[in-house]
């Protein structure tokens, strides 16, 4: 039982680089600035499981609760899948892999790539991007067209 | 008491351009094995500066909330009407009565943090602060600020506790000299004639403000183990070094640029951080900044921690590169952009 609520699409993407929508865009990613710069989750105290982002309603997509602990959730997972975009909106050069991350510590993230070509396009040695492969999260620009500051959680490929 | 670095971090991107590509693009030659940073199309100077600061503060092992302050130097902050340390100070999760204080248009802007940050530090008002110097730079195509003009971060955790380093002195000099500037209208900045900026703006300023700080502190080029300096172009540092009676062998090792550019406000931290990498306990460095007719330079003098909490994070930046050829470095700096439709 999964619900995965792609925060960073609906704030970053479809909504603010439309110009007119500029005055609205901003107080819902206020309010998920501690996600989307922190990485704060919600662990439920009943299950034990952490619920990103953060549920506004108060109640565990995995077993229903209503308490919870505020907990960082781990810069560090695996991929579980993803799928590559090519036709991206005005502003982001694509393409980009959006991808379901598992956490070292048990979380399930959705984030787009960064640091990565998935295809091939104008690099001279490309990454490809795999299922199971090790990923951090790092914050980046996620609505680059916009006026207004957006900053979230993209994926890159491990470090060595 | 003395007041010093206790940790340092860096970001550097992972796109790289060979210089090489760049000058093939106009038909000119540049035979040497030089490359620069390329910022991937979603950072900013903030992204950067978080990245560094976050591992700053993993390298200082200290806890975030005990930062009283973070100062950051930059020359091309986003936005013109949001502090960019305010945005930081979320992203690092300092306490939210920290202090935060831009410090703006200037190259220099990351050593006169510095200052800043050890001043509050000696008067007693905060614990740690955080310095961080993030820049973007990009150069007109074509044009020969293009050549070097590049991205990096580098962020440094200055307290009087568990010190890597400590700052022995600084001192500085300055004048009114405009050899490089951007107005607000302006997109890519703009150069006087580059011997006129070498000789009465690079060359005066550091060599002035180097032999300032040998005098105070009363020490000789000997003295110093390694110098570090600003590197807008390739080639300053040399003959700096010459005047100041320095060594090949003292800069050679915070000779960054010829893999990252020139990287503006991180430039000098990040030479410097270089050679943090290196060095043993007990070895004094050099380092002076510069920026349109103003120097500041320090003498740093590393302790014996230093071994314990080794990372070698620069190299670890450096290897992780990936070559990009010169549509996708105009691209990635939106030089220019794609028009929907």
């Amino acid at each position: 039982m999964l619900t995965i609520i792609p925060i960073c699409v609906s704030i970053g993407y479809s909504k603010s680089y439309r110009g007119d929508c500029m005055a609205t865009a901003f107080p819902p990613y206020w309010r998920a600035i501690p996600g989307m710069h922190r990485l704060v989750g919600q662990k439920c105290k009943k299950c034990g499981k952490v619920n990103f982002p953060p549920r506004k309603n108060m109640i565990c997509t995995y077993c229903g609760a209503t308490e919870f602990d505020e907990v960082h959730i781990s810069r560090r997972g695996k991929i579980v899948t993803y799928v590559v975009a090519s036709r991206m909106p005005p502003g982001v050069i694509g393409p980009e892999a959006f991808a379901i991350i598992d956490t070292d510590d048990g979380a399930r993230v959705s984030a787009w790539s960064t640091d990565c070509f998935p295809k091939d396009y104008g690099a001279k040695e490309g990454s490809p991007i795999k299922c199971d492969m090790p990923v951090e999260l790092v914050i980046r620009v996620i609505g680059n067209p916009t006026p207004t500051p957006f900053y979230g959680f993209k994926f890159r490929p491990i470090m060595e | 008491m003395t007041i010093g670095i206790v940790g340092y971090g860096v970001y550097i991107p992972w796109c790289r351009v060979k210089l090489s590509d760049l000058a093939e693009a106009w038909g000119e030659k540049f035979p040497f094995p030089v490359e620069k940073t390329v910022p991937f199309w979603d950072e900013d100077t903030i992204t950067m500066a978080a990245e560094a600061a976050q591992n700053a503060i993993n390298h200082a092992g200290i806890d975030e909330t005990e930062i009283g302050a973070i100062y950051f130097g930059t020359t091309t902050n986003p936005f013109l009407e949001i502090q960019g340390s305010s945005i930081l100070k979320t992203m690092i999760e300092v306490k939210t009565d920290t202090l935060t204080v831009d410090l703006t248009d200037s190259a220099r802007s990351s050593t006169l943090s510095m200052i800043a940050c050890m001043d509050a530090i000696r008067s007693g008002s905060i614990k740690y602060g955080l310095v961080v110097g993030s820049d973007m730079l990009v150069g007109k195509p074509g044009s020969d600020l293009e050549y070097l003009a590049s991205s990096g971060a580098c962020a440094l955790v200055m307290g009087r506790e568990n010190l890597i380093a400590e700052v022995e002195g600084v001192a500085s000099y300055g004048t009114e000299f405009s050899g490089r500037w951007r107005s607000e209208t302006q997109t890519f900045p703009r150069m006087t004639m580059e011997r006129f900026v070498r000789e009465q703006g690079y060359i005066h300023h550091v060599v002035t403000a180097g032999t300032k700080l040998m005098e105070k502190l009363e020490k000789k080029p000997d003295d110093f183990k390694y110098a570090v300096f600003s590197q807008p172009d390739l080639t300053y540092p040399t003959l700096v070094a010459r005047r100041l009676g320095l060594t090949m062998d003292q800069i050679n090792p915070g000779m960054i640029g010829m893999s990252v550019g020139y990287t503006g406000s991180s430039s000098v931290l990040l030479a410097l951080a270089t050679v943090l990498d290196k060095a043993k306990p007990r070895e004094r460095i050099m380092m002076i900044s510069y920026d349109n007719g103003g120097s500041d330079a320090f003498s740093i003098l590393t302790t014996e921690n230093i071994e314990a909490k080794r990372q070698n994070i620069v190299e670890k930046y450096l290897k992780r590169k990936t070559y990009v050829d010169y549509n996708t470095y105009l691209r990635f700096n939106r030089v220019f952009e794609k028009l929907p439709g």
